[in-house]
């Protein structure tokens, strides 16, 4: 029984080894917030390639820079994961051949019918052009008259980046949801367009796979430091190399068991619950010092310390409670954190009794302070938390919380503008068949002429065949008749012999989707068909069933908001159950450990009001001090043994500090936001500690 | 005024130009019109002046291309007749120019004498397959654009 606490994580640890190759950390940050209606809105906007680009832009709009990009493309076109190279804008010789294949159906038909004269003077002007043009518009011999027109508003042969230079689209064909994929293709792509210079690279997947690399890093440096600070705190005031070995032992067993748990619940384990929920297991080493300096170690067995116990308890049943909440991070994080304190708490009361560690010598201190009523604090706390209700603001940009990527956001801005996109709005479209999208496209092309979508090139069933109709009403032969004789008498040479060529062989069957076209349809699994199409930001959106602007940003706000009400039910009913535990514990007297919640509560809204907006992980961080604040207002409860209660309290807030505190330093706002919230809570809990007085 | 005086000499330095006659043969009326002009273009702008049989000029800056006549009044080109001109104006700076008749990537080229045939590539040879140079040492003499629809361009410098 000695080795018992080994013995447990070399089972642990063995267990880990042999699933490791089935247990998977994902690092996609932001995707663990989405709502079902997000997560189906980006699989679309991935599936139609609207994020499956990238822009390469070579400074200069001159010859040499087209050339150096036709290089580029090249050899882009060689790497796996690119399935399309793009520089021109005219369109492919497919897209030319299927357009000329289905032009009568597709071009704008003027169906007015023109008498023998009318067309007579049609052609005489036509003649009397080609005499006295200075510029060279050659003659359409295949319909003089301009019966069929399509409306050309491109101007430019090549794509250009505004006051930069011209530009290359790649298509990828890779997942780029996936940062392992991704990075992969992004490092090829940087190490192509190294040996070439004034070149600017851009694709949506960069932020995944720039943004994963600096938080996988900045967690990992936070690890280390927080890892050399708790180091430091045992070696150093400890002073018990023993008792650190079997500590790290201990956490290393509850992480573990807590990631083969939550890696066979959940079939991943994402890097940010990671991150946090070992943070969350340095919370258990508060079970241990109030242990240790009660000398409850030397004493074999399960040590049944009520006021552990219930600290423990009402800590796990807040996790537990959160590991209901929908939103995937906290669910899978509660969960995680559920799962290591309860391994740590066993391990703690049971496995170290084993271990023989004597009682260390405590000492009171030799500060004294005059102690106040903790019902100063909590009218202290009231004023606090008014002052909060009143002037902070929840922070529902989900953007905010990544790391700033400022050159990446810069550069996103750039090509946003500079490639004109900023001068259509994305509208989203959606209906039930492929028939019924087509046809709403074109209710809606009527709102908005200058609509740009997937119907300019095909058209619905119901269009088509209504288009073919008109065509067979039209009097064709005579107008070819017509055309004939009258250019003879005008003097035109032999050119009309093949008028209005492929006219009868228009099949609305020919009609189909064509990757060159840049716009596709694509069926999601809610067994409804999408597209997208650009219309002018100036024109207000008709409003139609399946029509909405494409704004993400939008959407994620909105699971925020519902995020933060979700939270706060959750808080709510955490809090109903730490007061219920509370009563519990110290009956009708109450006051003394709820002023552990309550105060640092309040200090932390209260430092977040003053340095900006509270977000969401600044509400986890929340329920976090609550949890680690209430097992202190339990253990200080009239206690008997205040010295030793105090020093164990100490030692732990200073492991907490050390393991959760250091997130302050951390640049992603997700992080730092919980550093914050911990490091100040912790100072309240100082405060209080040697500050009320408990009679 | 260094900035200025290095805008003006660069300006200079990069502005060329030449006199011509046009010979434009209209295979549907079977007829071939004269004109006289001349084209001055830079880096930032080119214009076709024409002389005779009467004043026009056309002004490319940018991706705009104006017309005017000798009363004055100017409009815009749209559309086809602007991506046509564009295309134009653009080949006869490029095949006026020797040294880009032999590293044009547009075109393969041929020599046969004194005469280059140019075969176009890609979007341009929907409109214009091929063309003729003819030369006289390393200069440019005339060229001769040859038409999807059977009509010529000539343009014989002066």
């Amino acid at each position: 029984m000695k080795h018992l606490n080994l013995f447990i994580f070399f089972l642990l640890g063995t267990l880990f080894l042999g699933f490791s190759s089935q247990i998977k950390f994902s690092t996609n940050f932001l995707e663990v917030f989405f709502s079902k209606e997000s997560a189906t809105l980006l699989d679309v906007t991935s599936k139609l390639g609207l994020s499956n680009n990238i822009y390469v832009a070579k400074k200069g709009f001159t010859e040499e820079s087209l050339h150096e990009l036709r290089i580029i493309a090249d050899k882009l076109q060689n790497i796996e994961g690119i399935s399309k190279v793009k520089l021109s804008l005219s369109p492919s010789k497919k897209l030319r051949e299927y357009y000329k294949k289905n032009y009568y159906l597709l071009a704008d038909f003027n169906r007015t019918k023109l008498s023998s004269r009318q067309i007579h003077e049609k052609l005489q002007t036509a003649y009397d052009a080609l005499q006295e043009a200075y510029i060279y518009m050659p003659l359409d011999t295949n319909d003089p008259l301009g019966l069929f027109s399509v409306n050309v508003s491109r101007n430019e042969a090549y794509m250009k980046l505004q006051d930069y230079g011209y530009v290359l689209k790649a298509e990828v064909n890779i997942n780029t949801s996936s940062a392992a994929e991704a990075k992969v293709l992004y490092t090829k792509v940087n190490a192509l367009l190294k040996e070439h210079k004034d070149i600017l690279v851009y694709a949506p997947f960069f932020f995944l796979v720039e943004n994963s690399t600096y938080i996988r890093s900045d967690t990992q440096k936070i690890i280390t430091f927080a890892t050399i600070l708790l180091l430091l705190l045992y070696f150093f005031m400890l002073k018990n190399h023993r008792l650190l070995f079997h500590t790290i032992i201990a956490i290393g067993s509850s992480v573990l068991g807590a990631i083969l748990a939550s890696a066979y619940l959940f079939g991943s384990v994402n890097i940010m619950v990671l991150a946090f929920g070992i943070s969350i297991t340095t919370i258990s080493i508060d079970y241990m010092f109030h242990y240790y300096f009660h000398g409850d170690f030397s004493n074999k067995g399960f040590i049944r310390q009520k006021r552990v116990f219930f600290g423990f308890l009402t800590t796990f049943g807040v996790f537990v409670i959160f590991s209901f909440i929908s939103i995937r991070l906290f669910h899978e994080l509660a969960f995680f954190a559920a799962v290591s304190l309860l391994i740590a708490y066993v391990l703690f009361s049971w496995a170290f009794s084993y271990l023989e560690i004597e009682k260390p010598p405590v000492t009171g201190s030799r500060f004294a302070f005059k102690r106040v009523n903790p019902l100063y604090l909590l009218l202290l706390s009231v004023v606090l938390f008014g002052y909060s209700y009143t002037h902070l603001k929840f922070d529902d940009d989900l953007r905010n919380l990544d790391y700033k990527n400022e050159r990446l956001l810069a550069l996103s801005q750039q090509f946003r503008k500079g490639l004109m996109q900023s001068r259509y709005q994305t509208v989203l479209l959606s209906d039930t068949t492929r028939e019924l999208l087509l046809q709403k496209y074109e209710r809606l092309q009527i709102k908005h002429p200058e609509i740009l979508g997937i119907g300019k090139f095909l058209l619905s069933r119901r269009k088509c065949e209504e288009r073919r109709g008109a065509l067979e009403a039209f009097d064709f032969r005579k107008i070819r008749q017509t055309i004939q004789t009258e250019a003879k008498k005008i003097g035109f040479a032999n050119v009309f012999e093949h008028l209005y060529t492929g006219l009868e062989r228009m099949d609305c069957d020919n009609m189909h989707v064509l990757d060159d076209m840049g716009f596709k349809i694509v069926k999601e699994d809610d067994g409804r068909y999408y597209t997208v199409v650009f219309i002018p930001k100036d024109e207000t959106l008709t409003k139609m069933e399946g029509v909405e602007i494409l704004d993400i940003a939008k959407h994620l706000s909105q699971d925020m908001q519902n995020s933060k009400q979700t939270i706060v039910k959750f808080m709510t009913v955490s809090i109903v159950f730490i007061v219920a535990m509370l009563v519990l514990v110290s009956g009708i007297n109450i006051l003394y450990p709820l002023v552990y919640i309550v105060f640092p509560l309040s200090v932390v809204l209260f430092g977040i009001t003053l340095s900006g907006m509270i977000n969401i992980m600044h509400l986890f961080a929340l329920i976090i001090l609550i949890a680690i604040g209430i097992d202190y207002g339990v253990y200080m409860h009239r206690t008997t043994t205040q010295t030793e209660t105090m020093t164990a309290i100490k030692y732990a807030l200073l492991s907490t500090l050390a393991g959760f505190g250091v997130l302050i330093f951390s640049d992603t706002v997700a992080l730092h936001s919980i550093g914050f919230v911990i490091t100040v809570g912790i100072g309240a809990v100082f405060i209080l500690l040697w500050g009320i007085s408990d009679r | 005024m260094r900035s200025l005086l290095i805008l003006v000499f660069t300006t200079l330095l990069f502005a060329e130009a030449y006199d011509f006659d046009e010979n434009k043969f209209v295979f549907a009326i079977g007829n071939t019109f004269h004109k006289v002009g001349r084209i001055d273009y830079s880096k930032e702008k080119a214009t076709i002046t024409y002389s005779h049989p009467k004043y026009k000029q056309i002004v490319k800056v940018d991706n705009n291309i104006s017309i005017e006549g000798s009363s004055g009044k100017r409009y815009y080109l749209k559309g086809k007749a602007l991506s046509h001109t564009k295309a134009f104006i653009d080949i006869m700076i490029r095949l006026g120019e020797y040294r880009e008749i032999k590293n044009n990537k547009d075109f393969d080229v041929k020599k046969e004498g004194e005469r280059y045939l140019l075969t176009f590539k890609g979007e341009m040879k929907q409109m214009l397959p091929k063309a003729e140079v003819r030369t006289e040492g390393k200069k440019v003499k005339s060229f001769k654009l040859f038409m999807n629809n059977g009509d010529t361009l000539e343009i014989v410098k002066r």
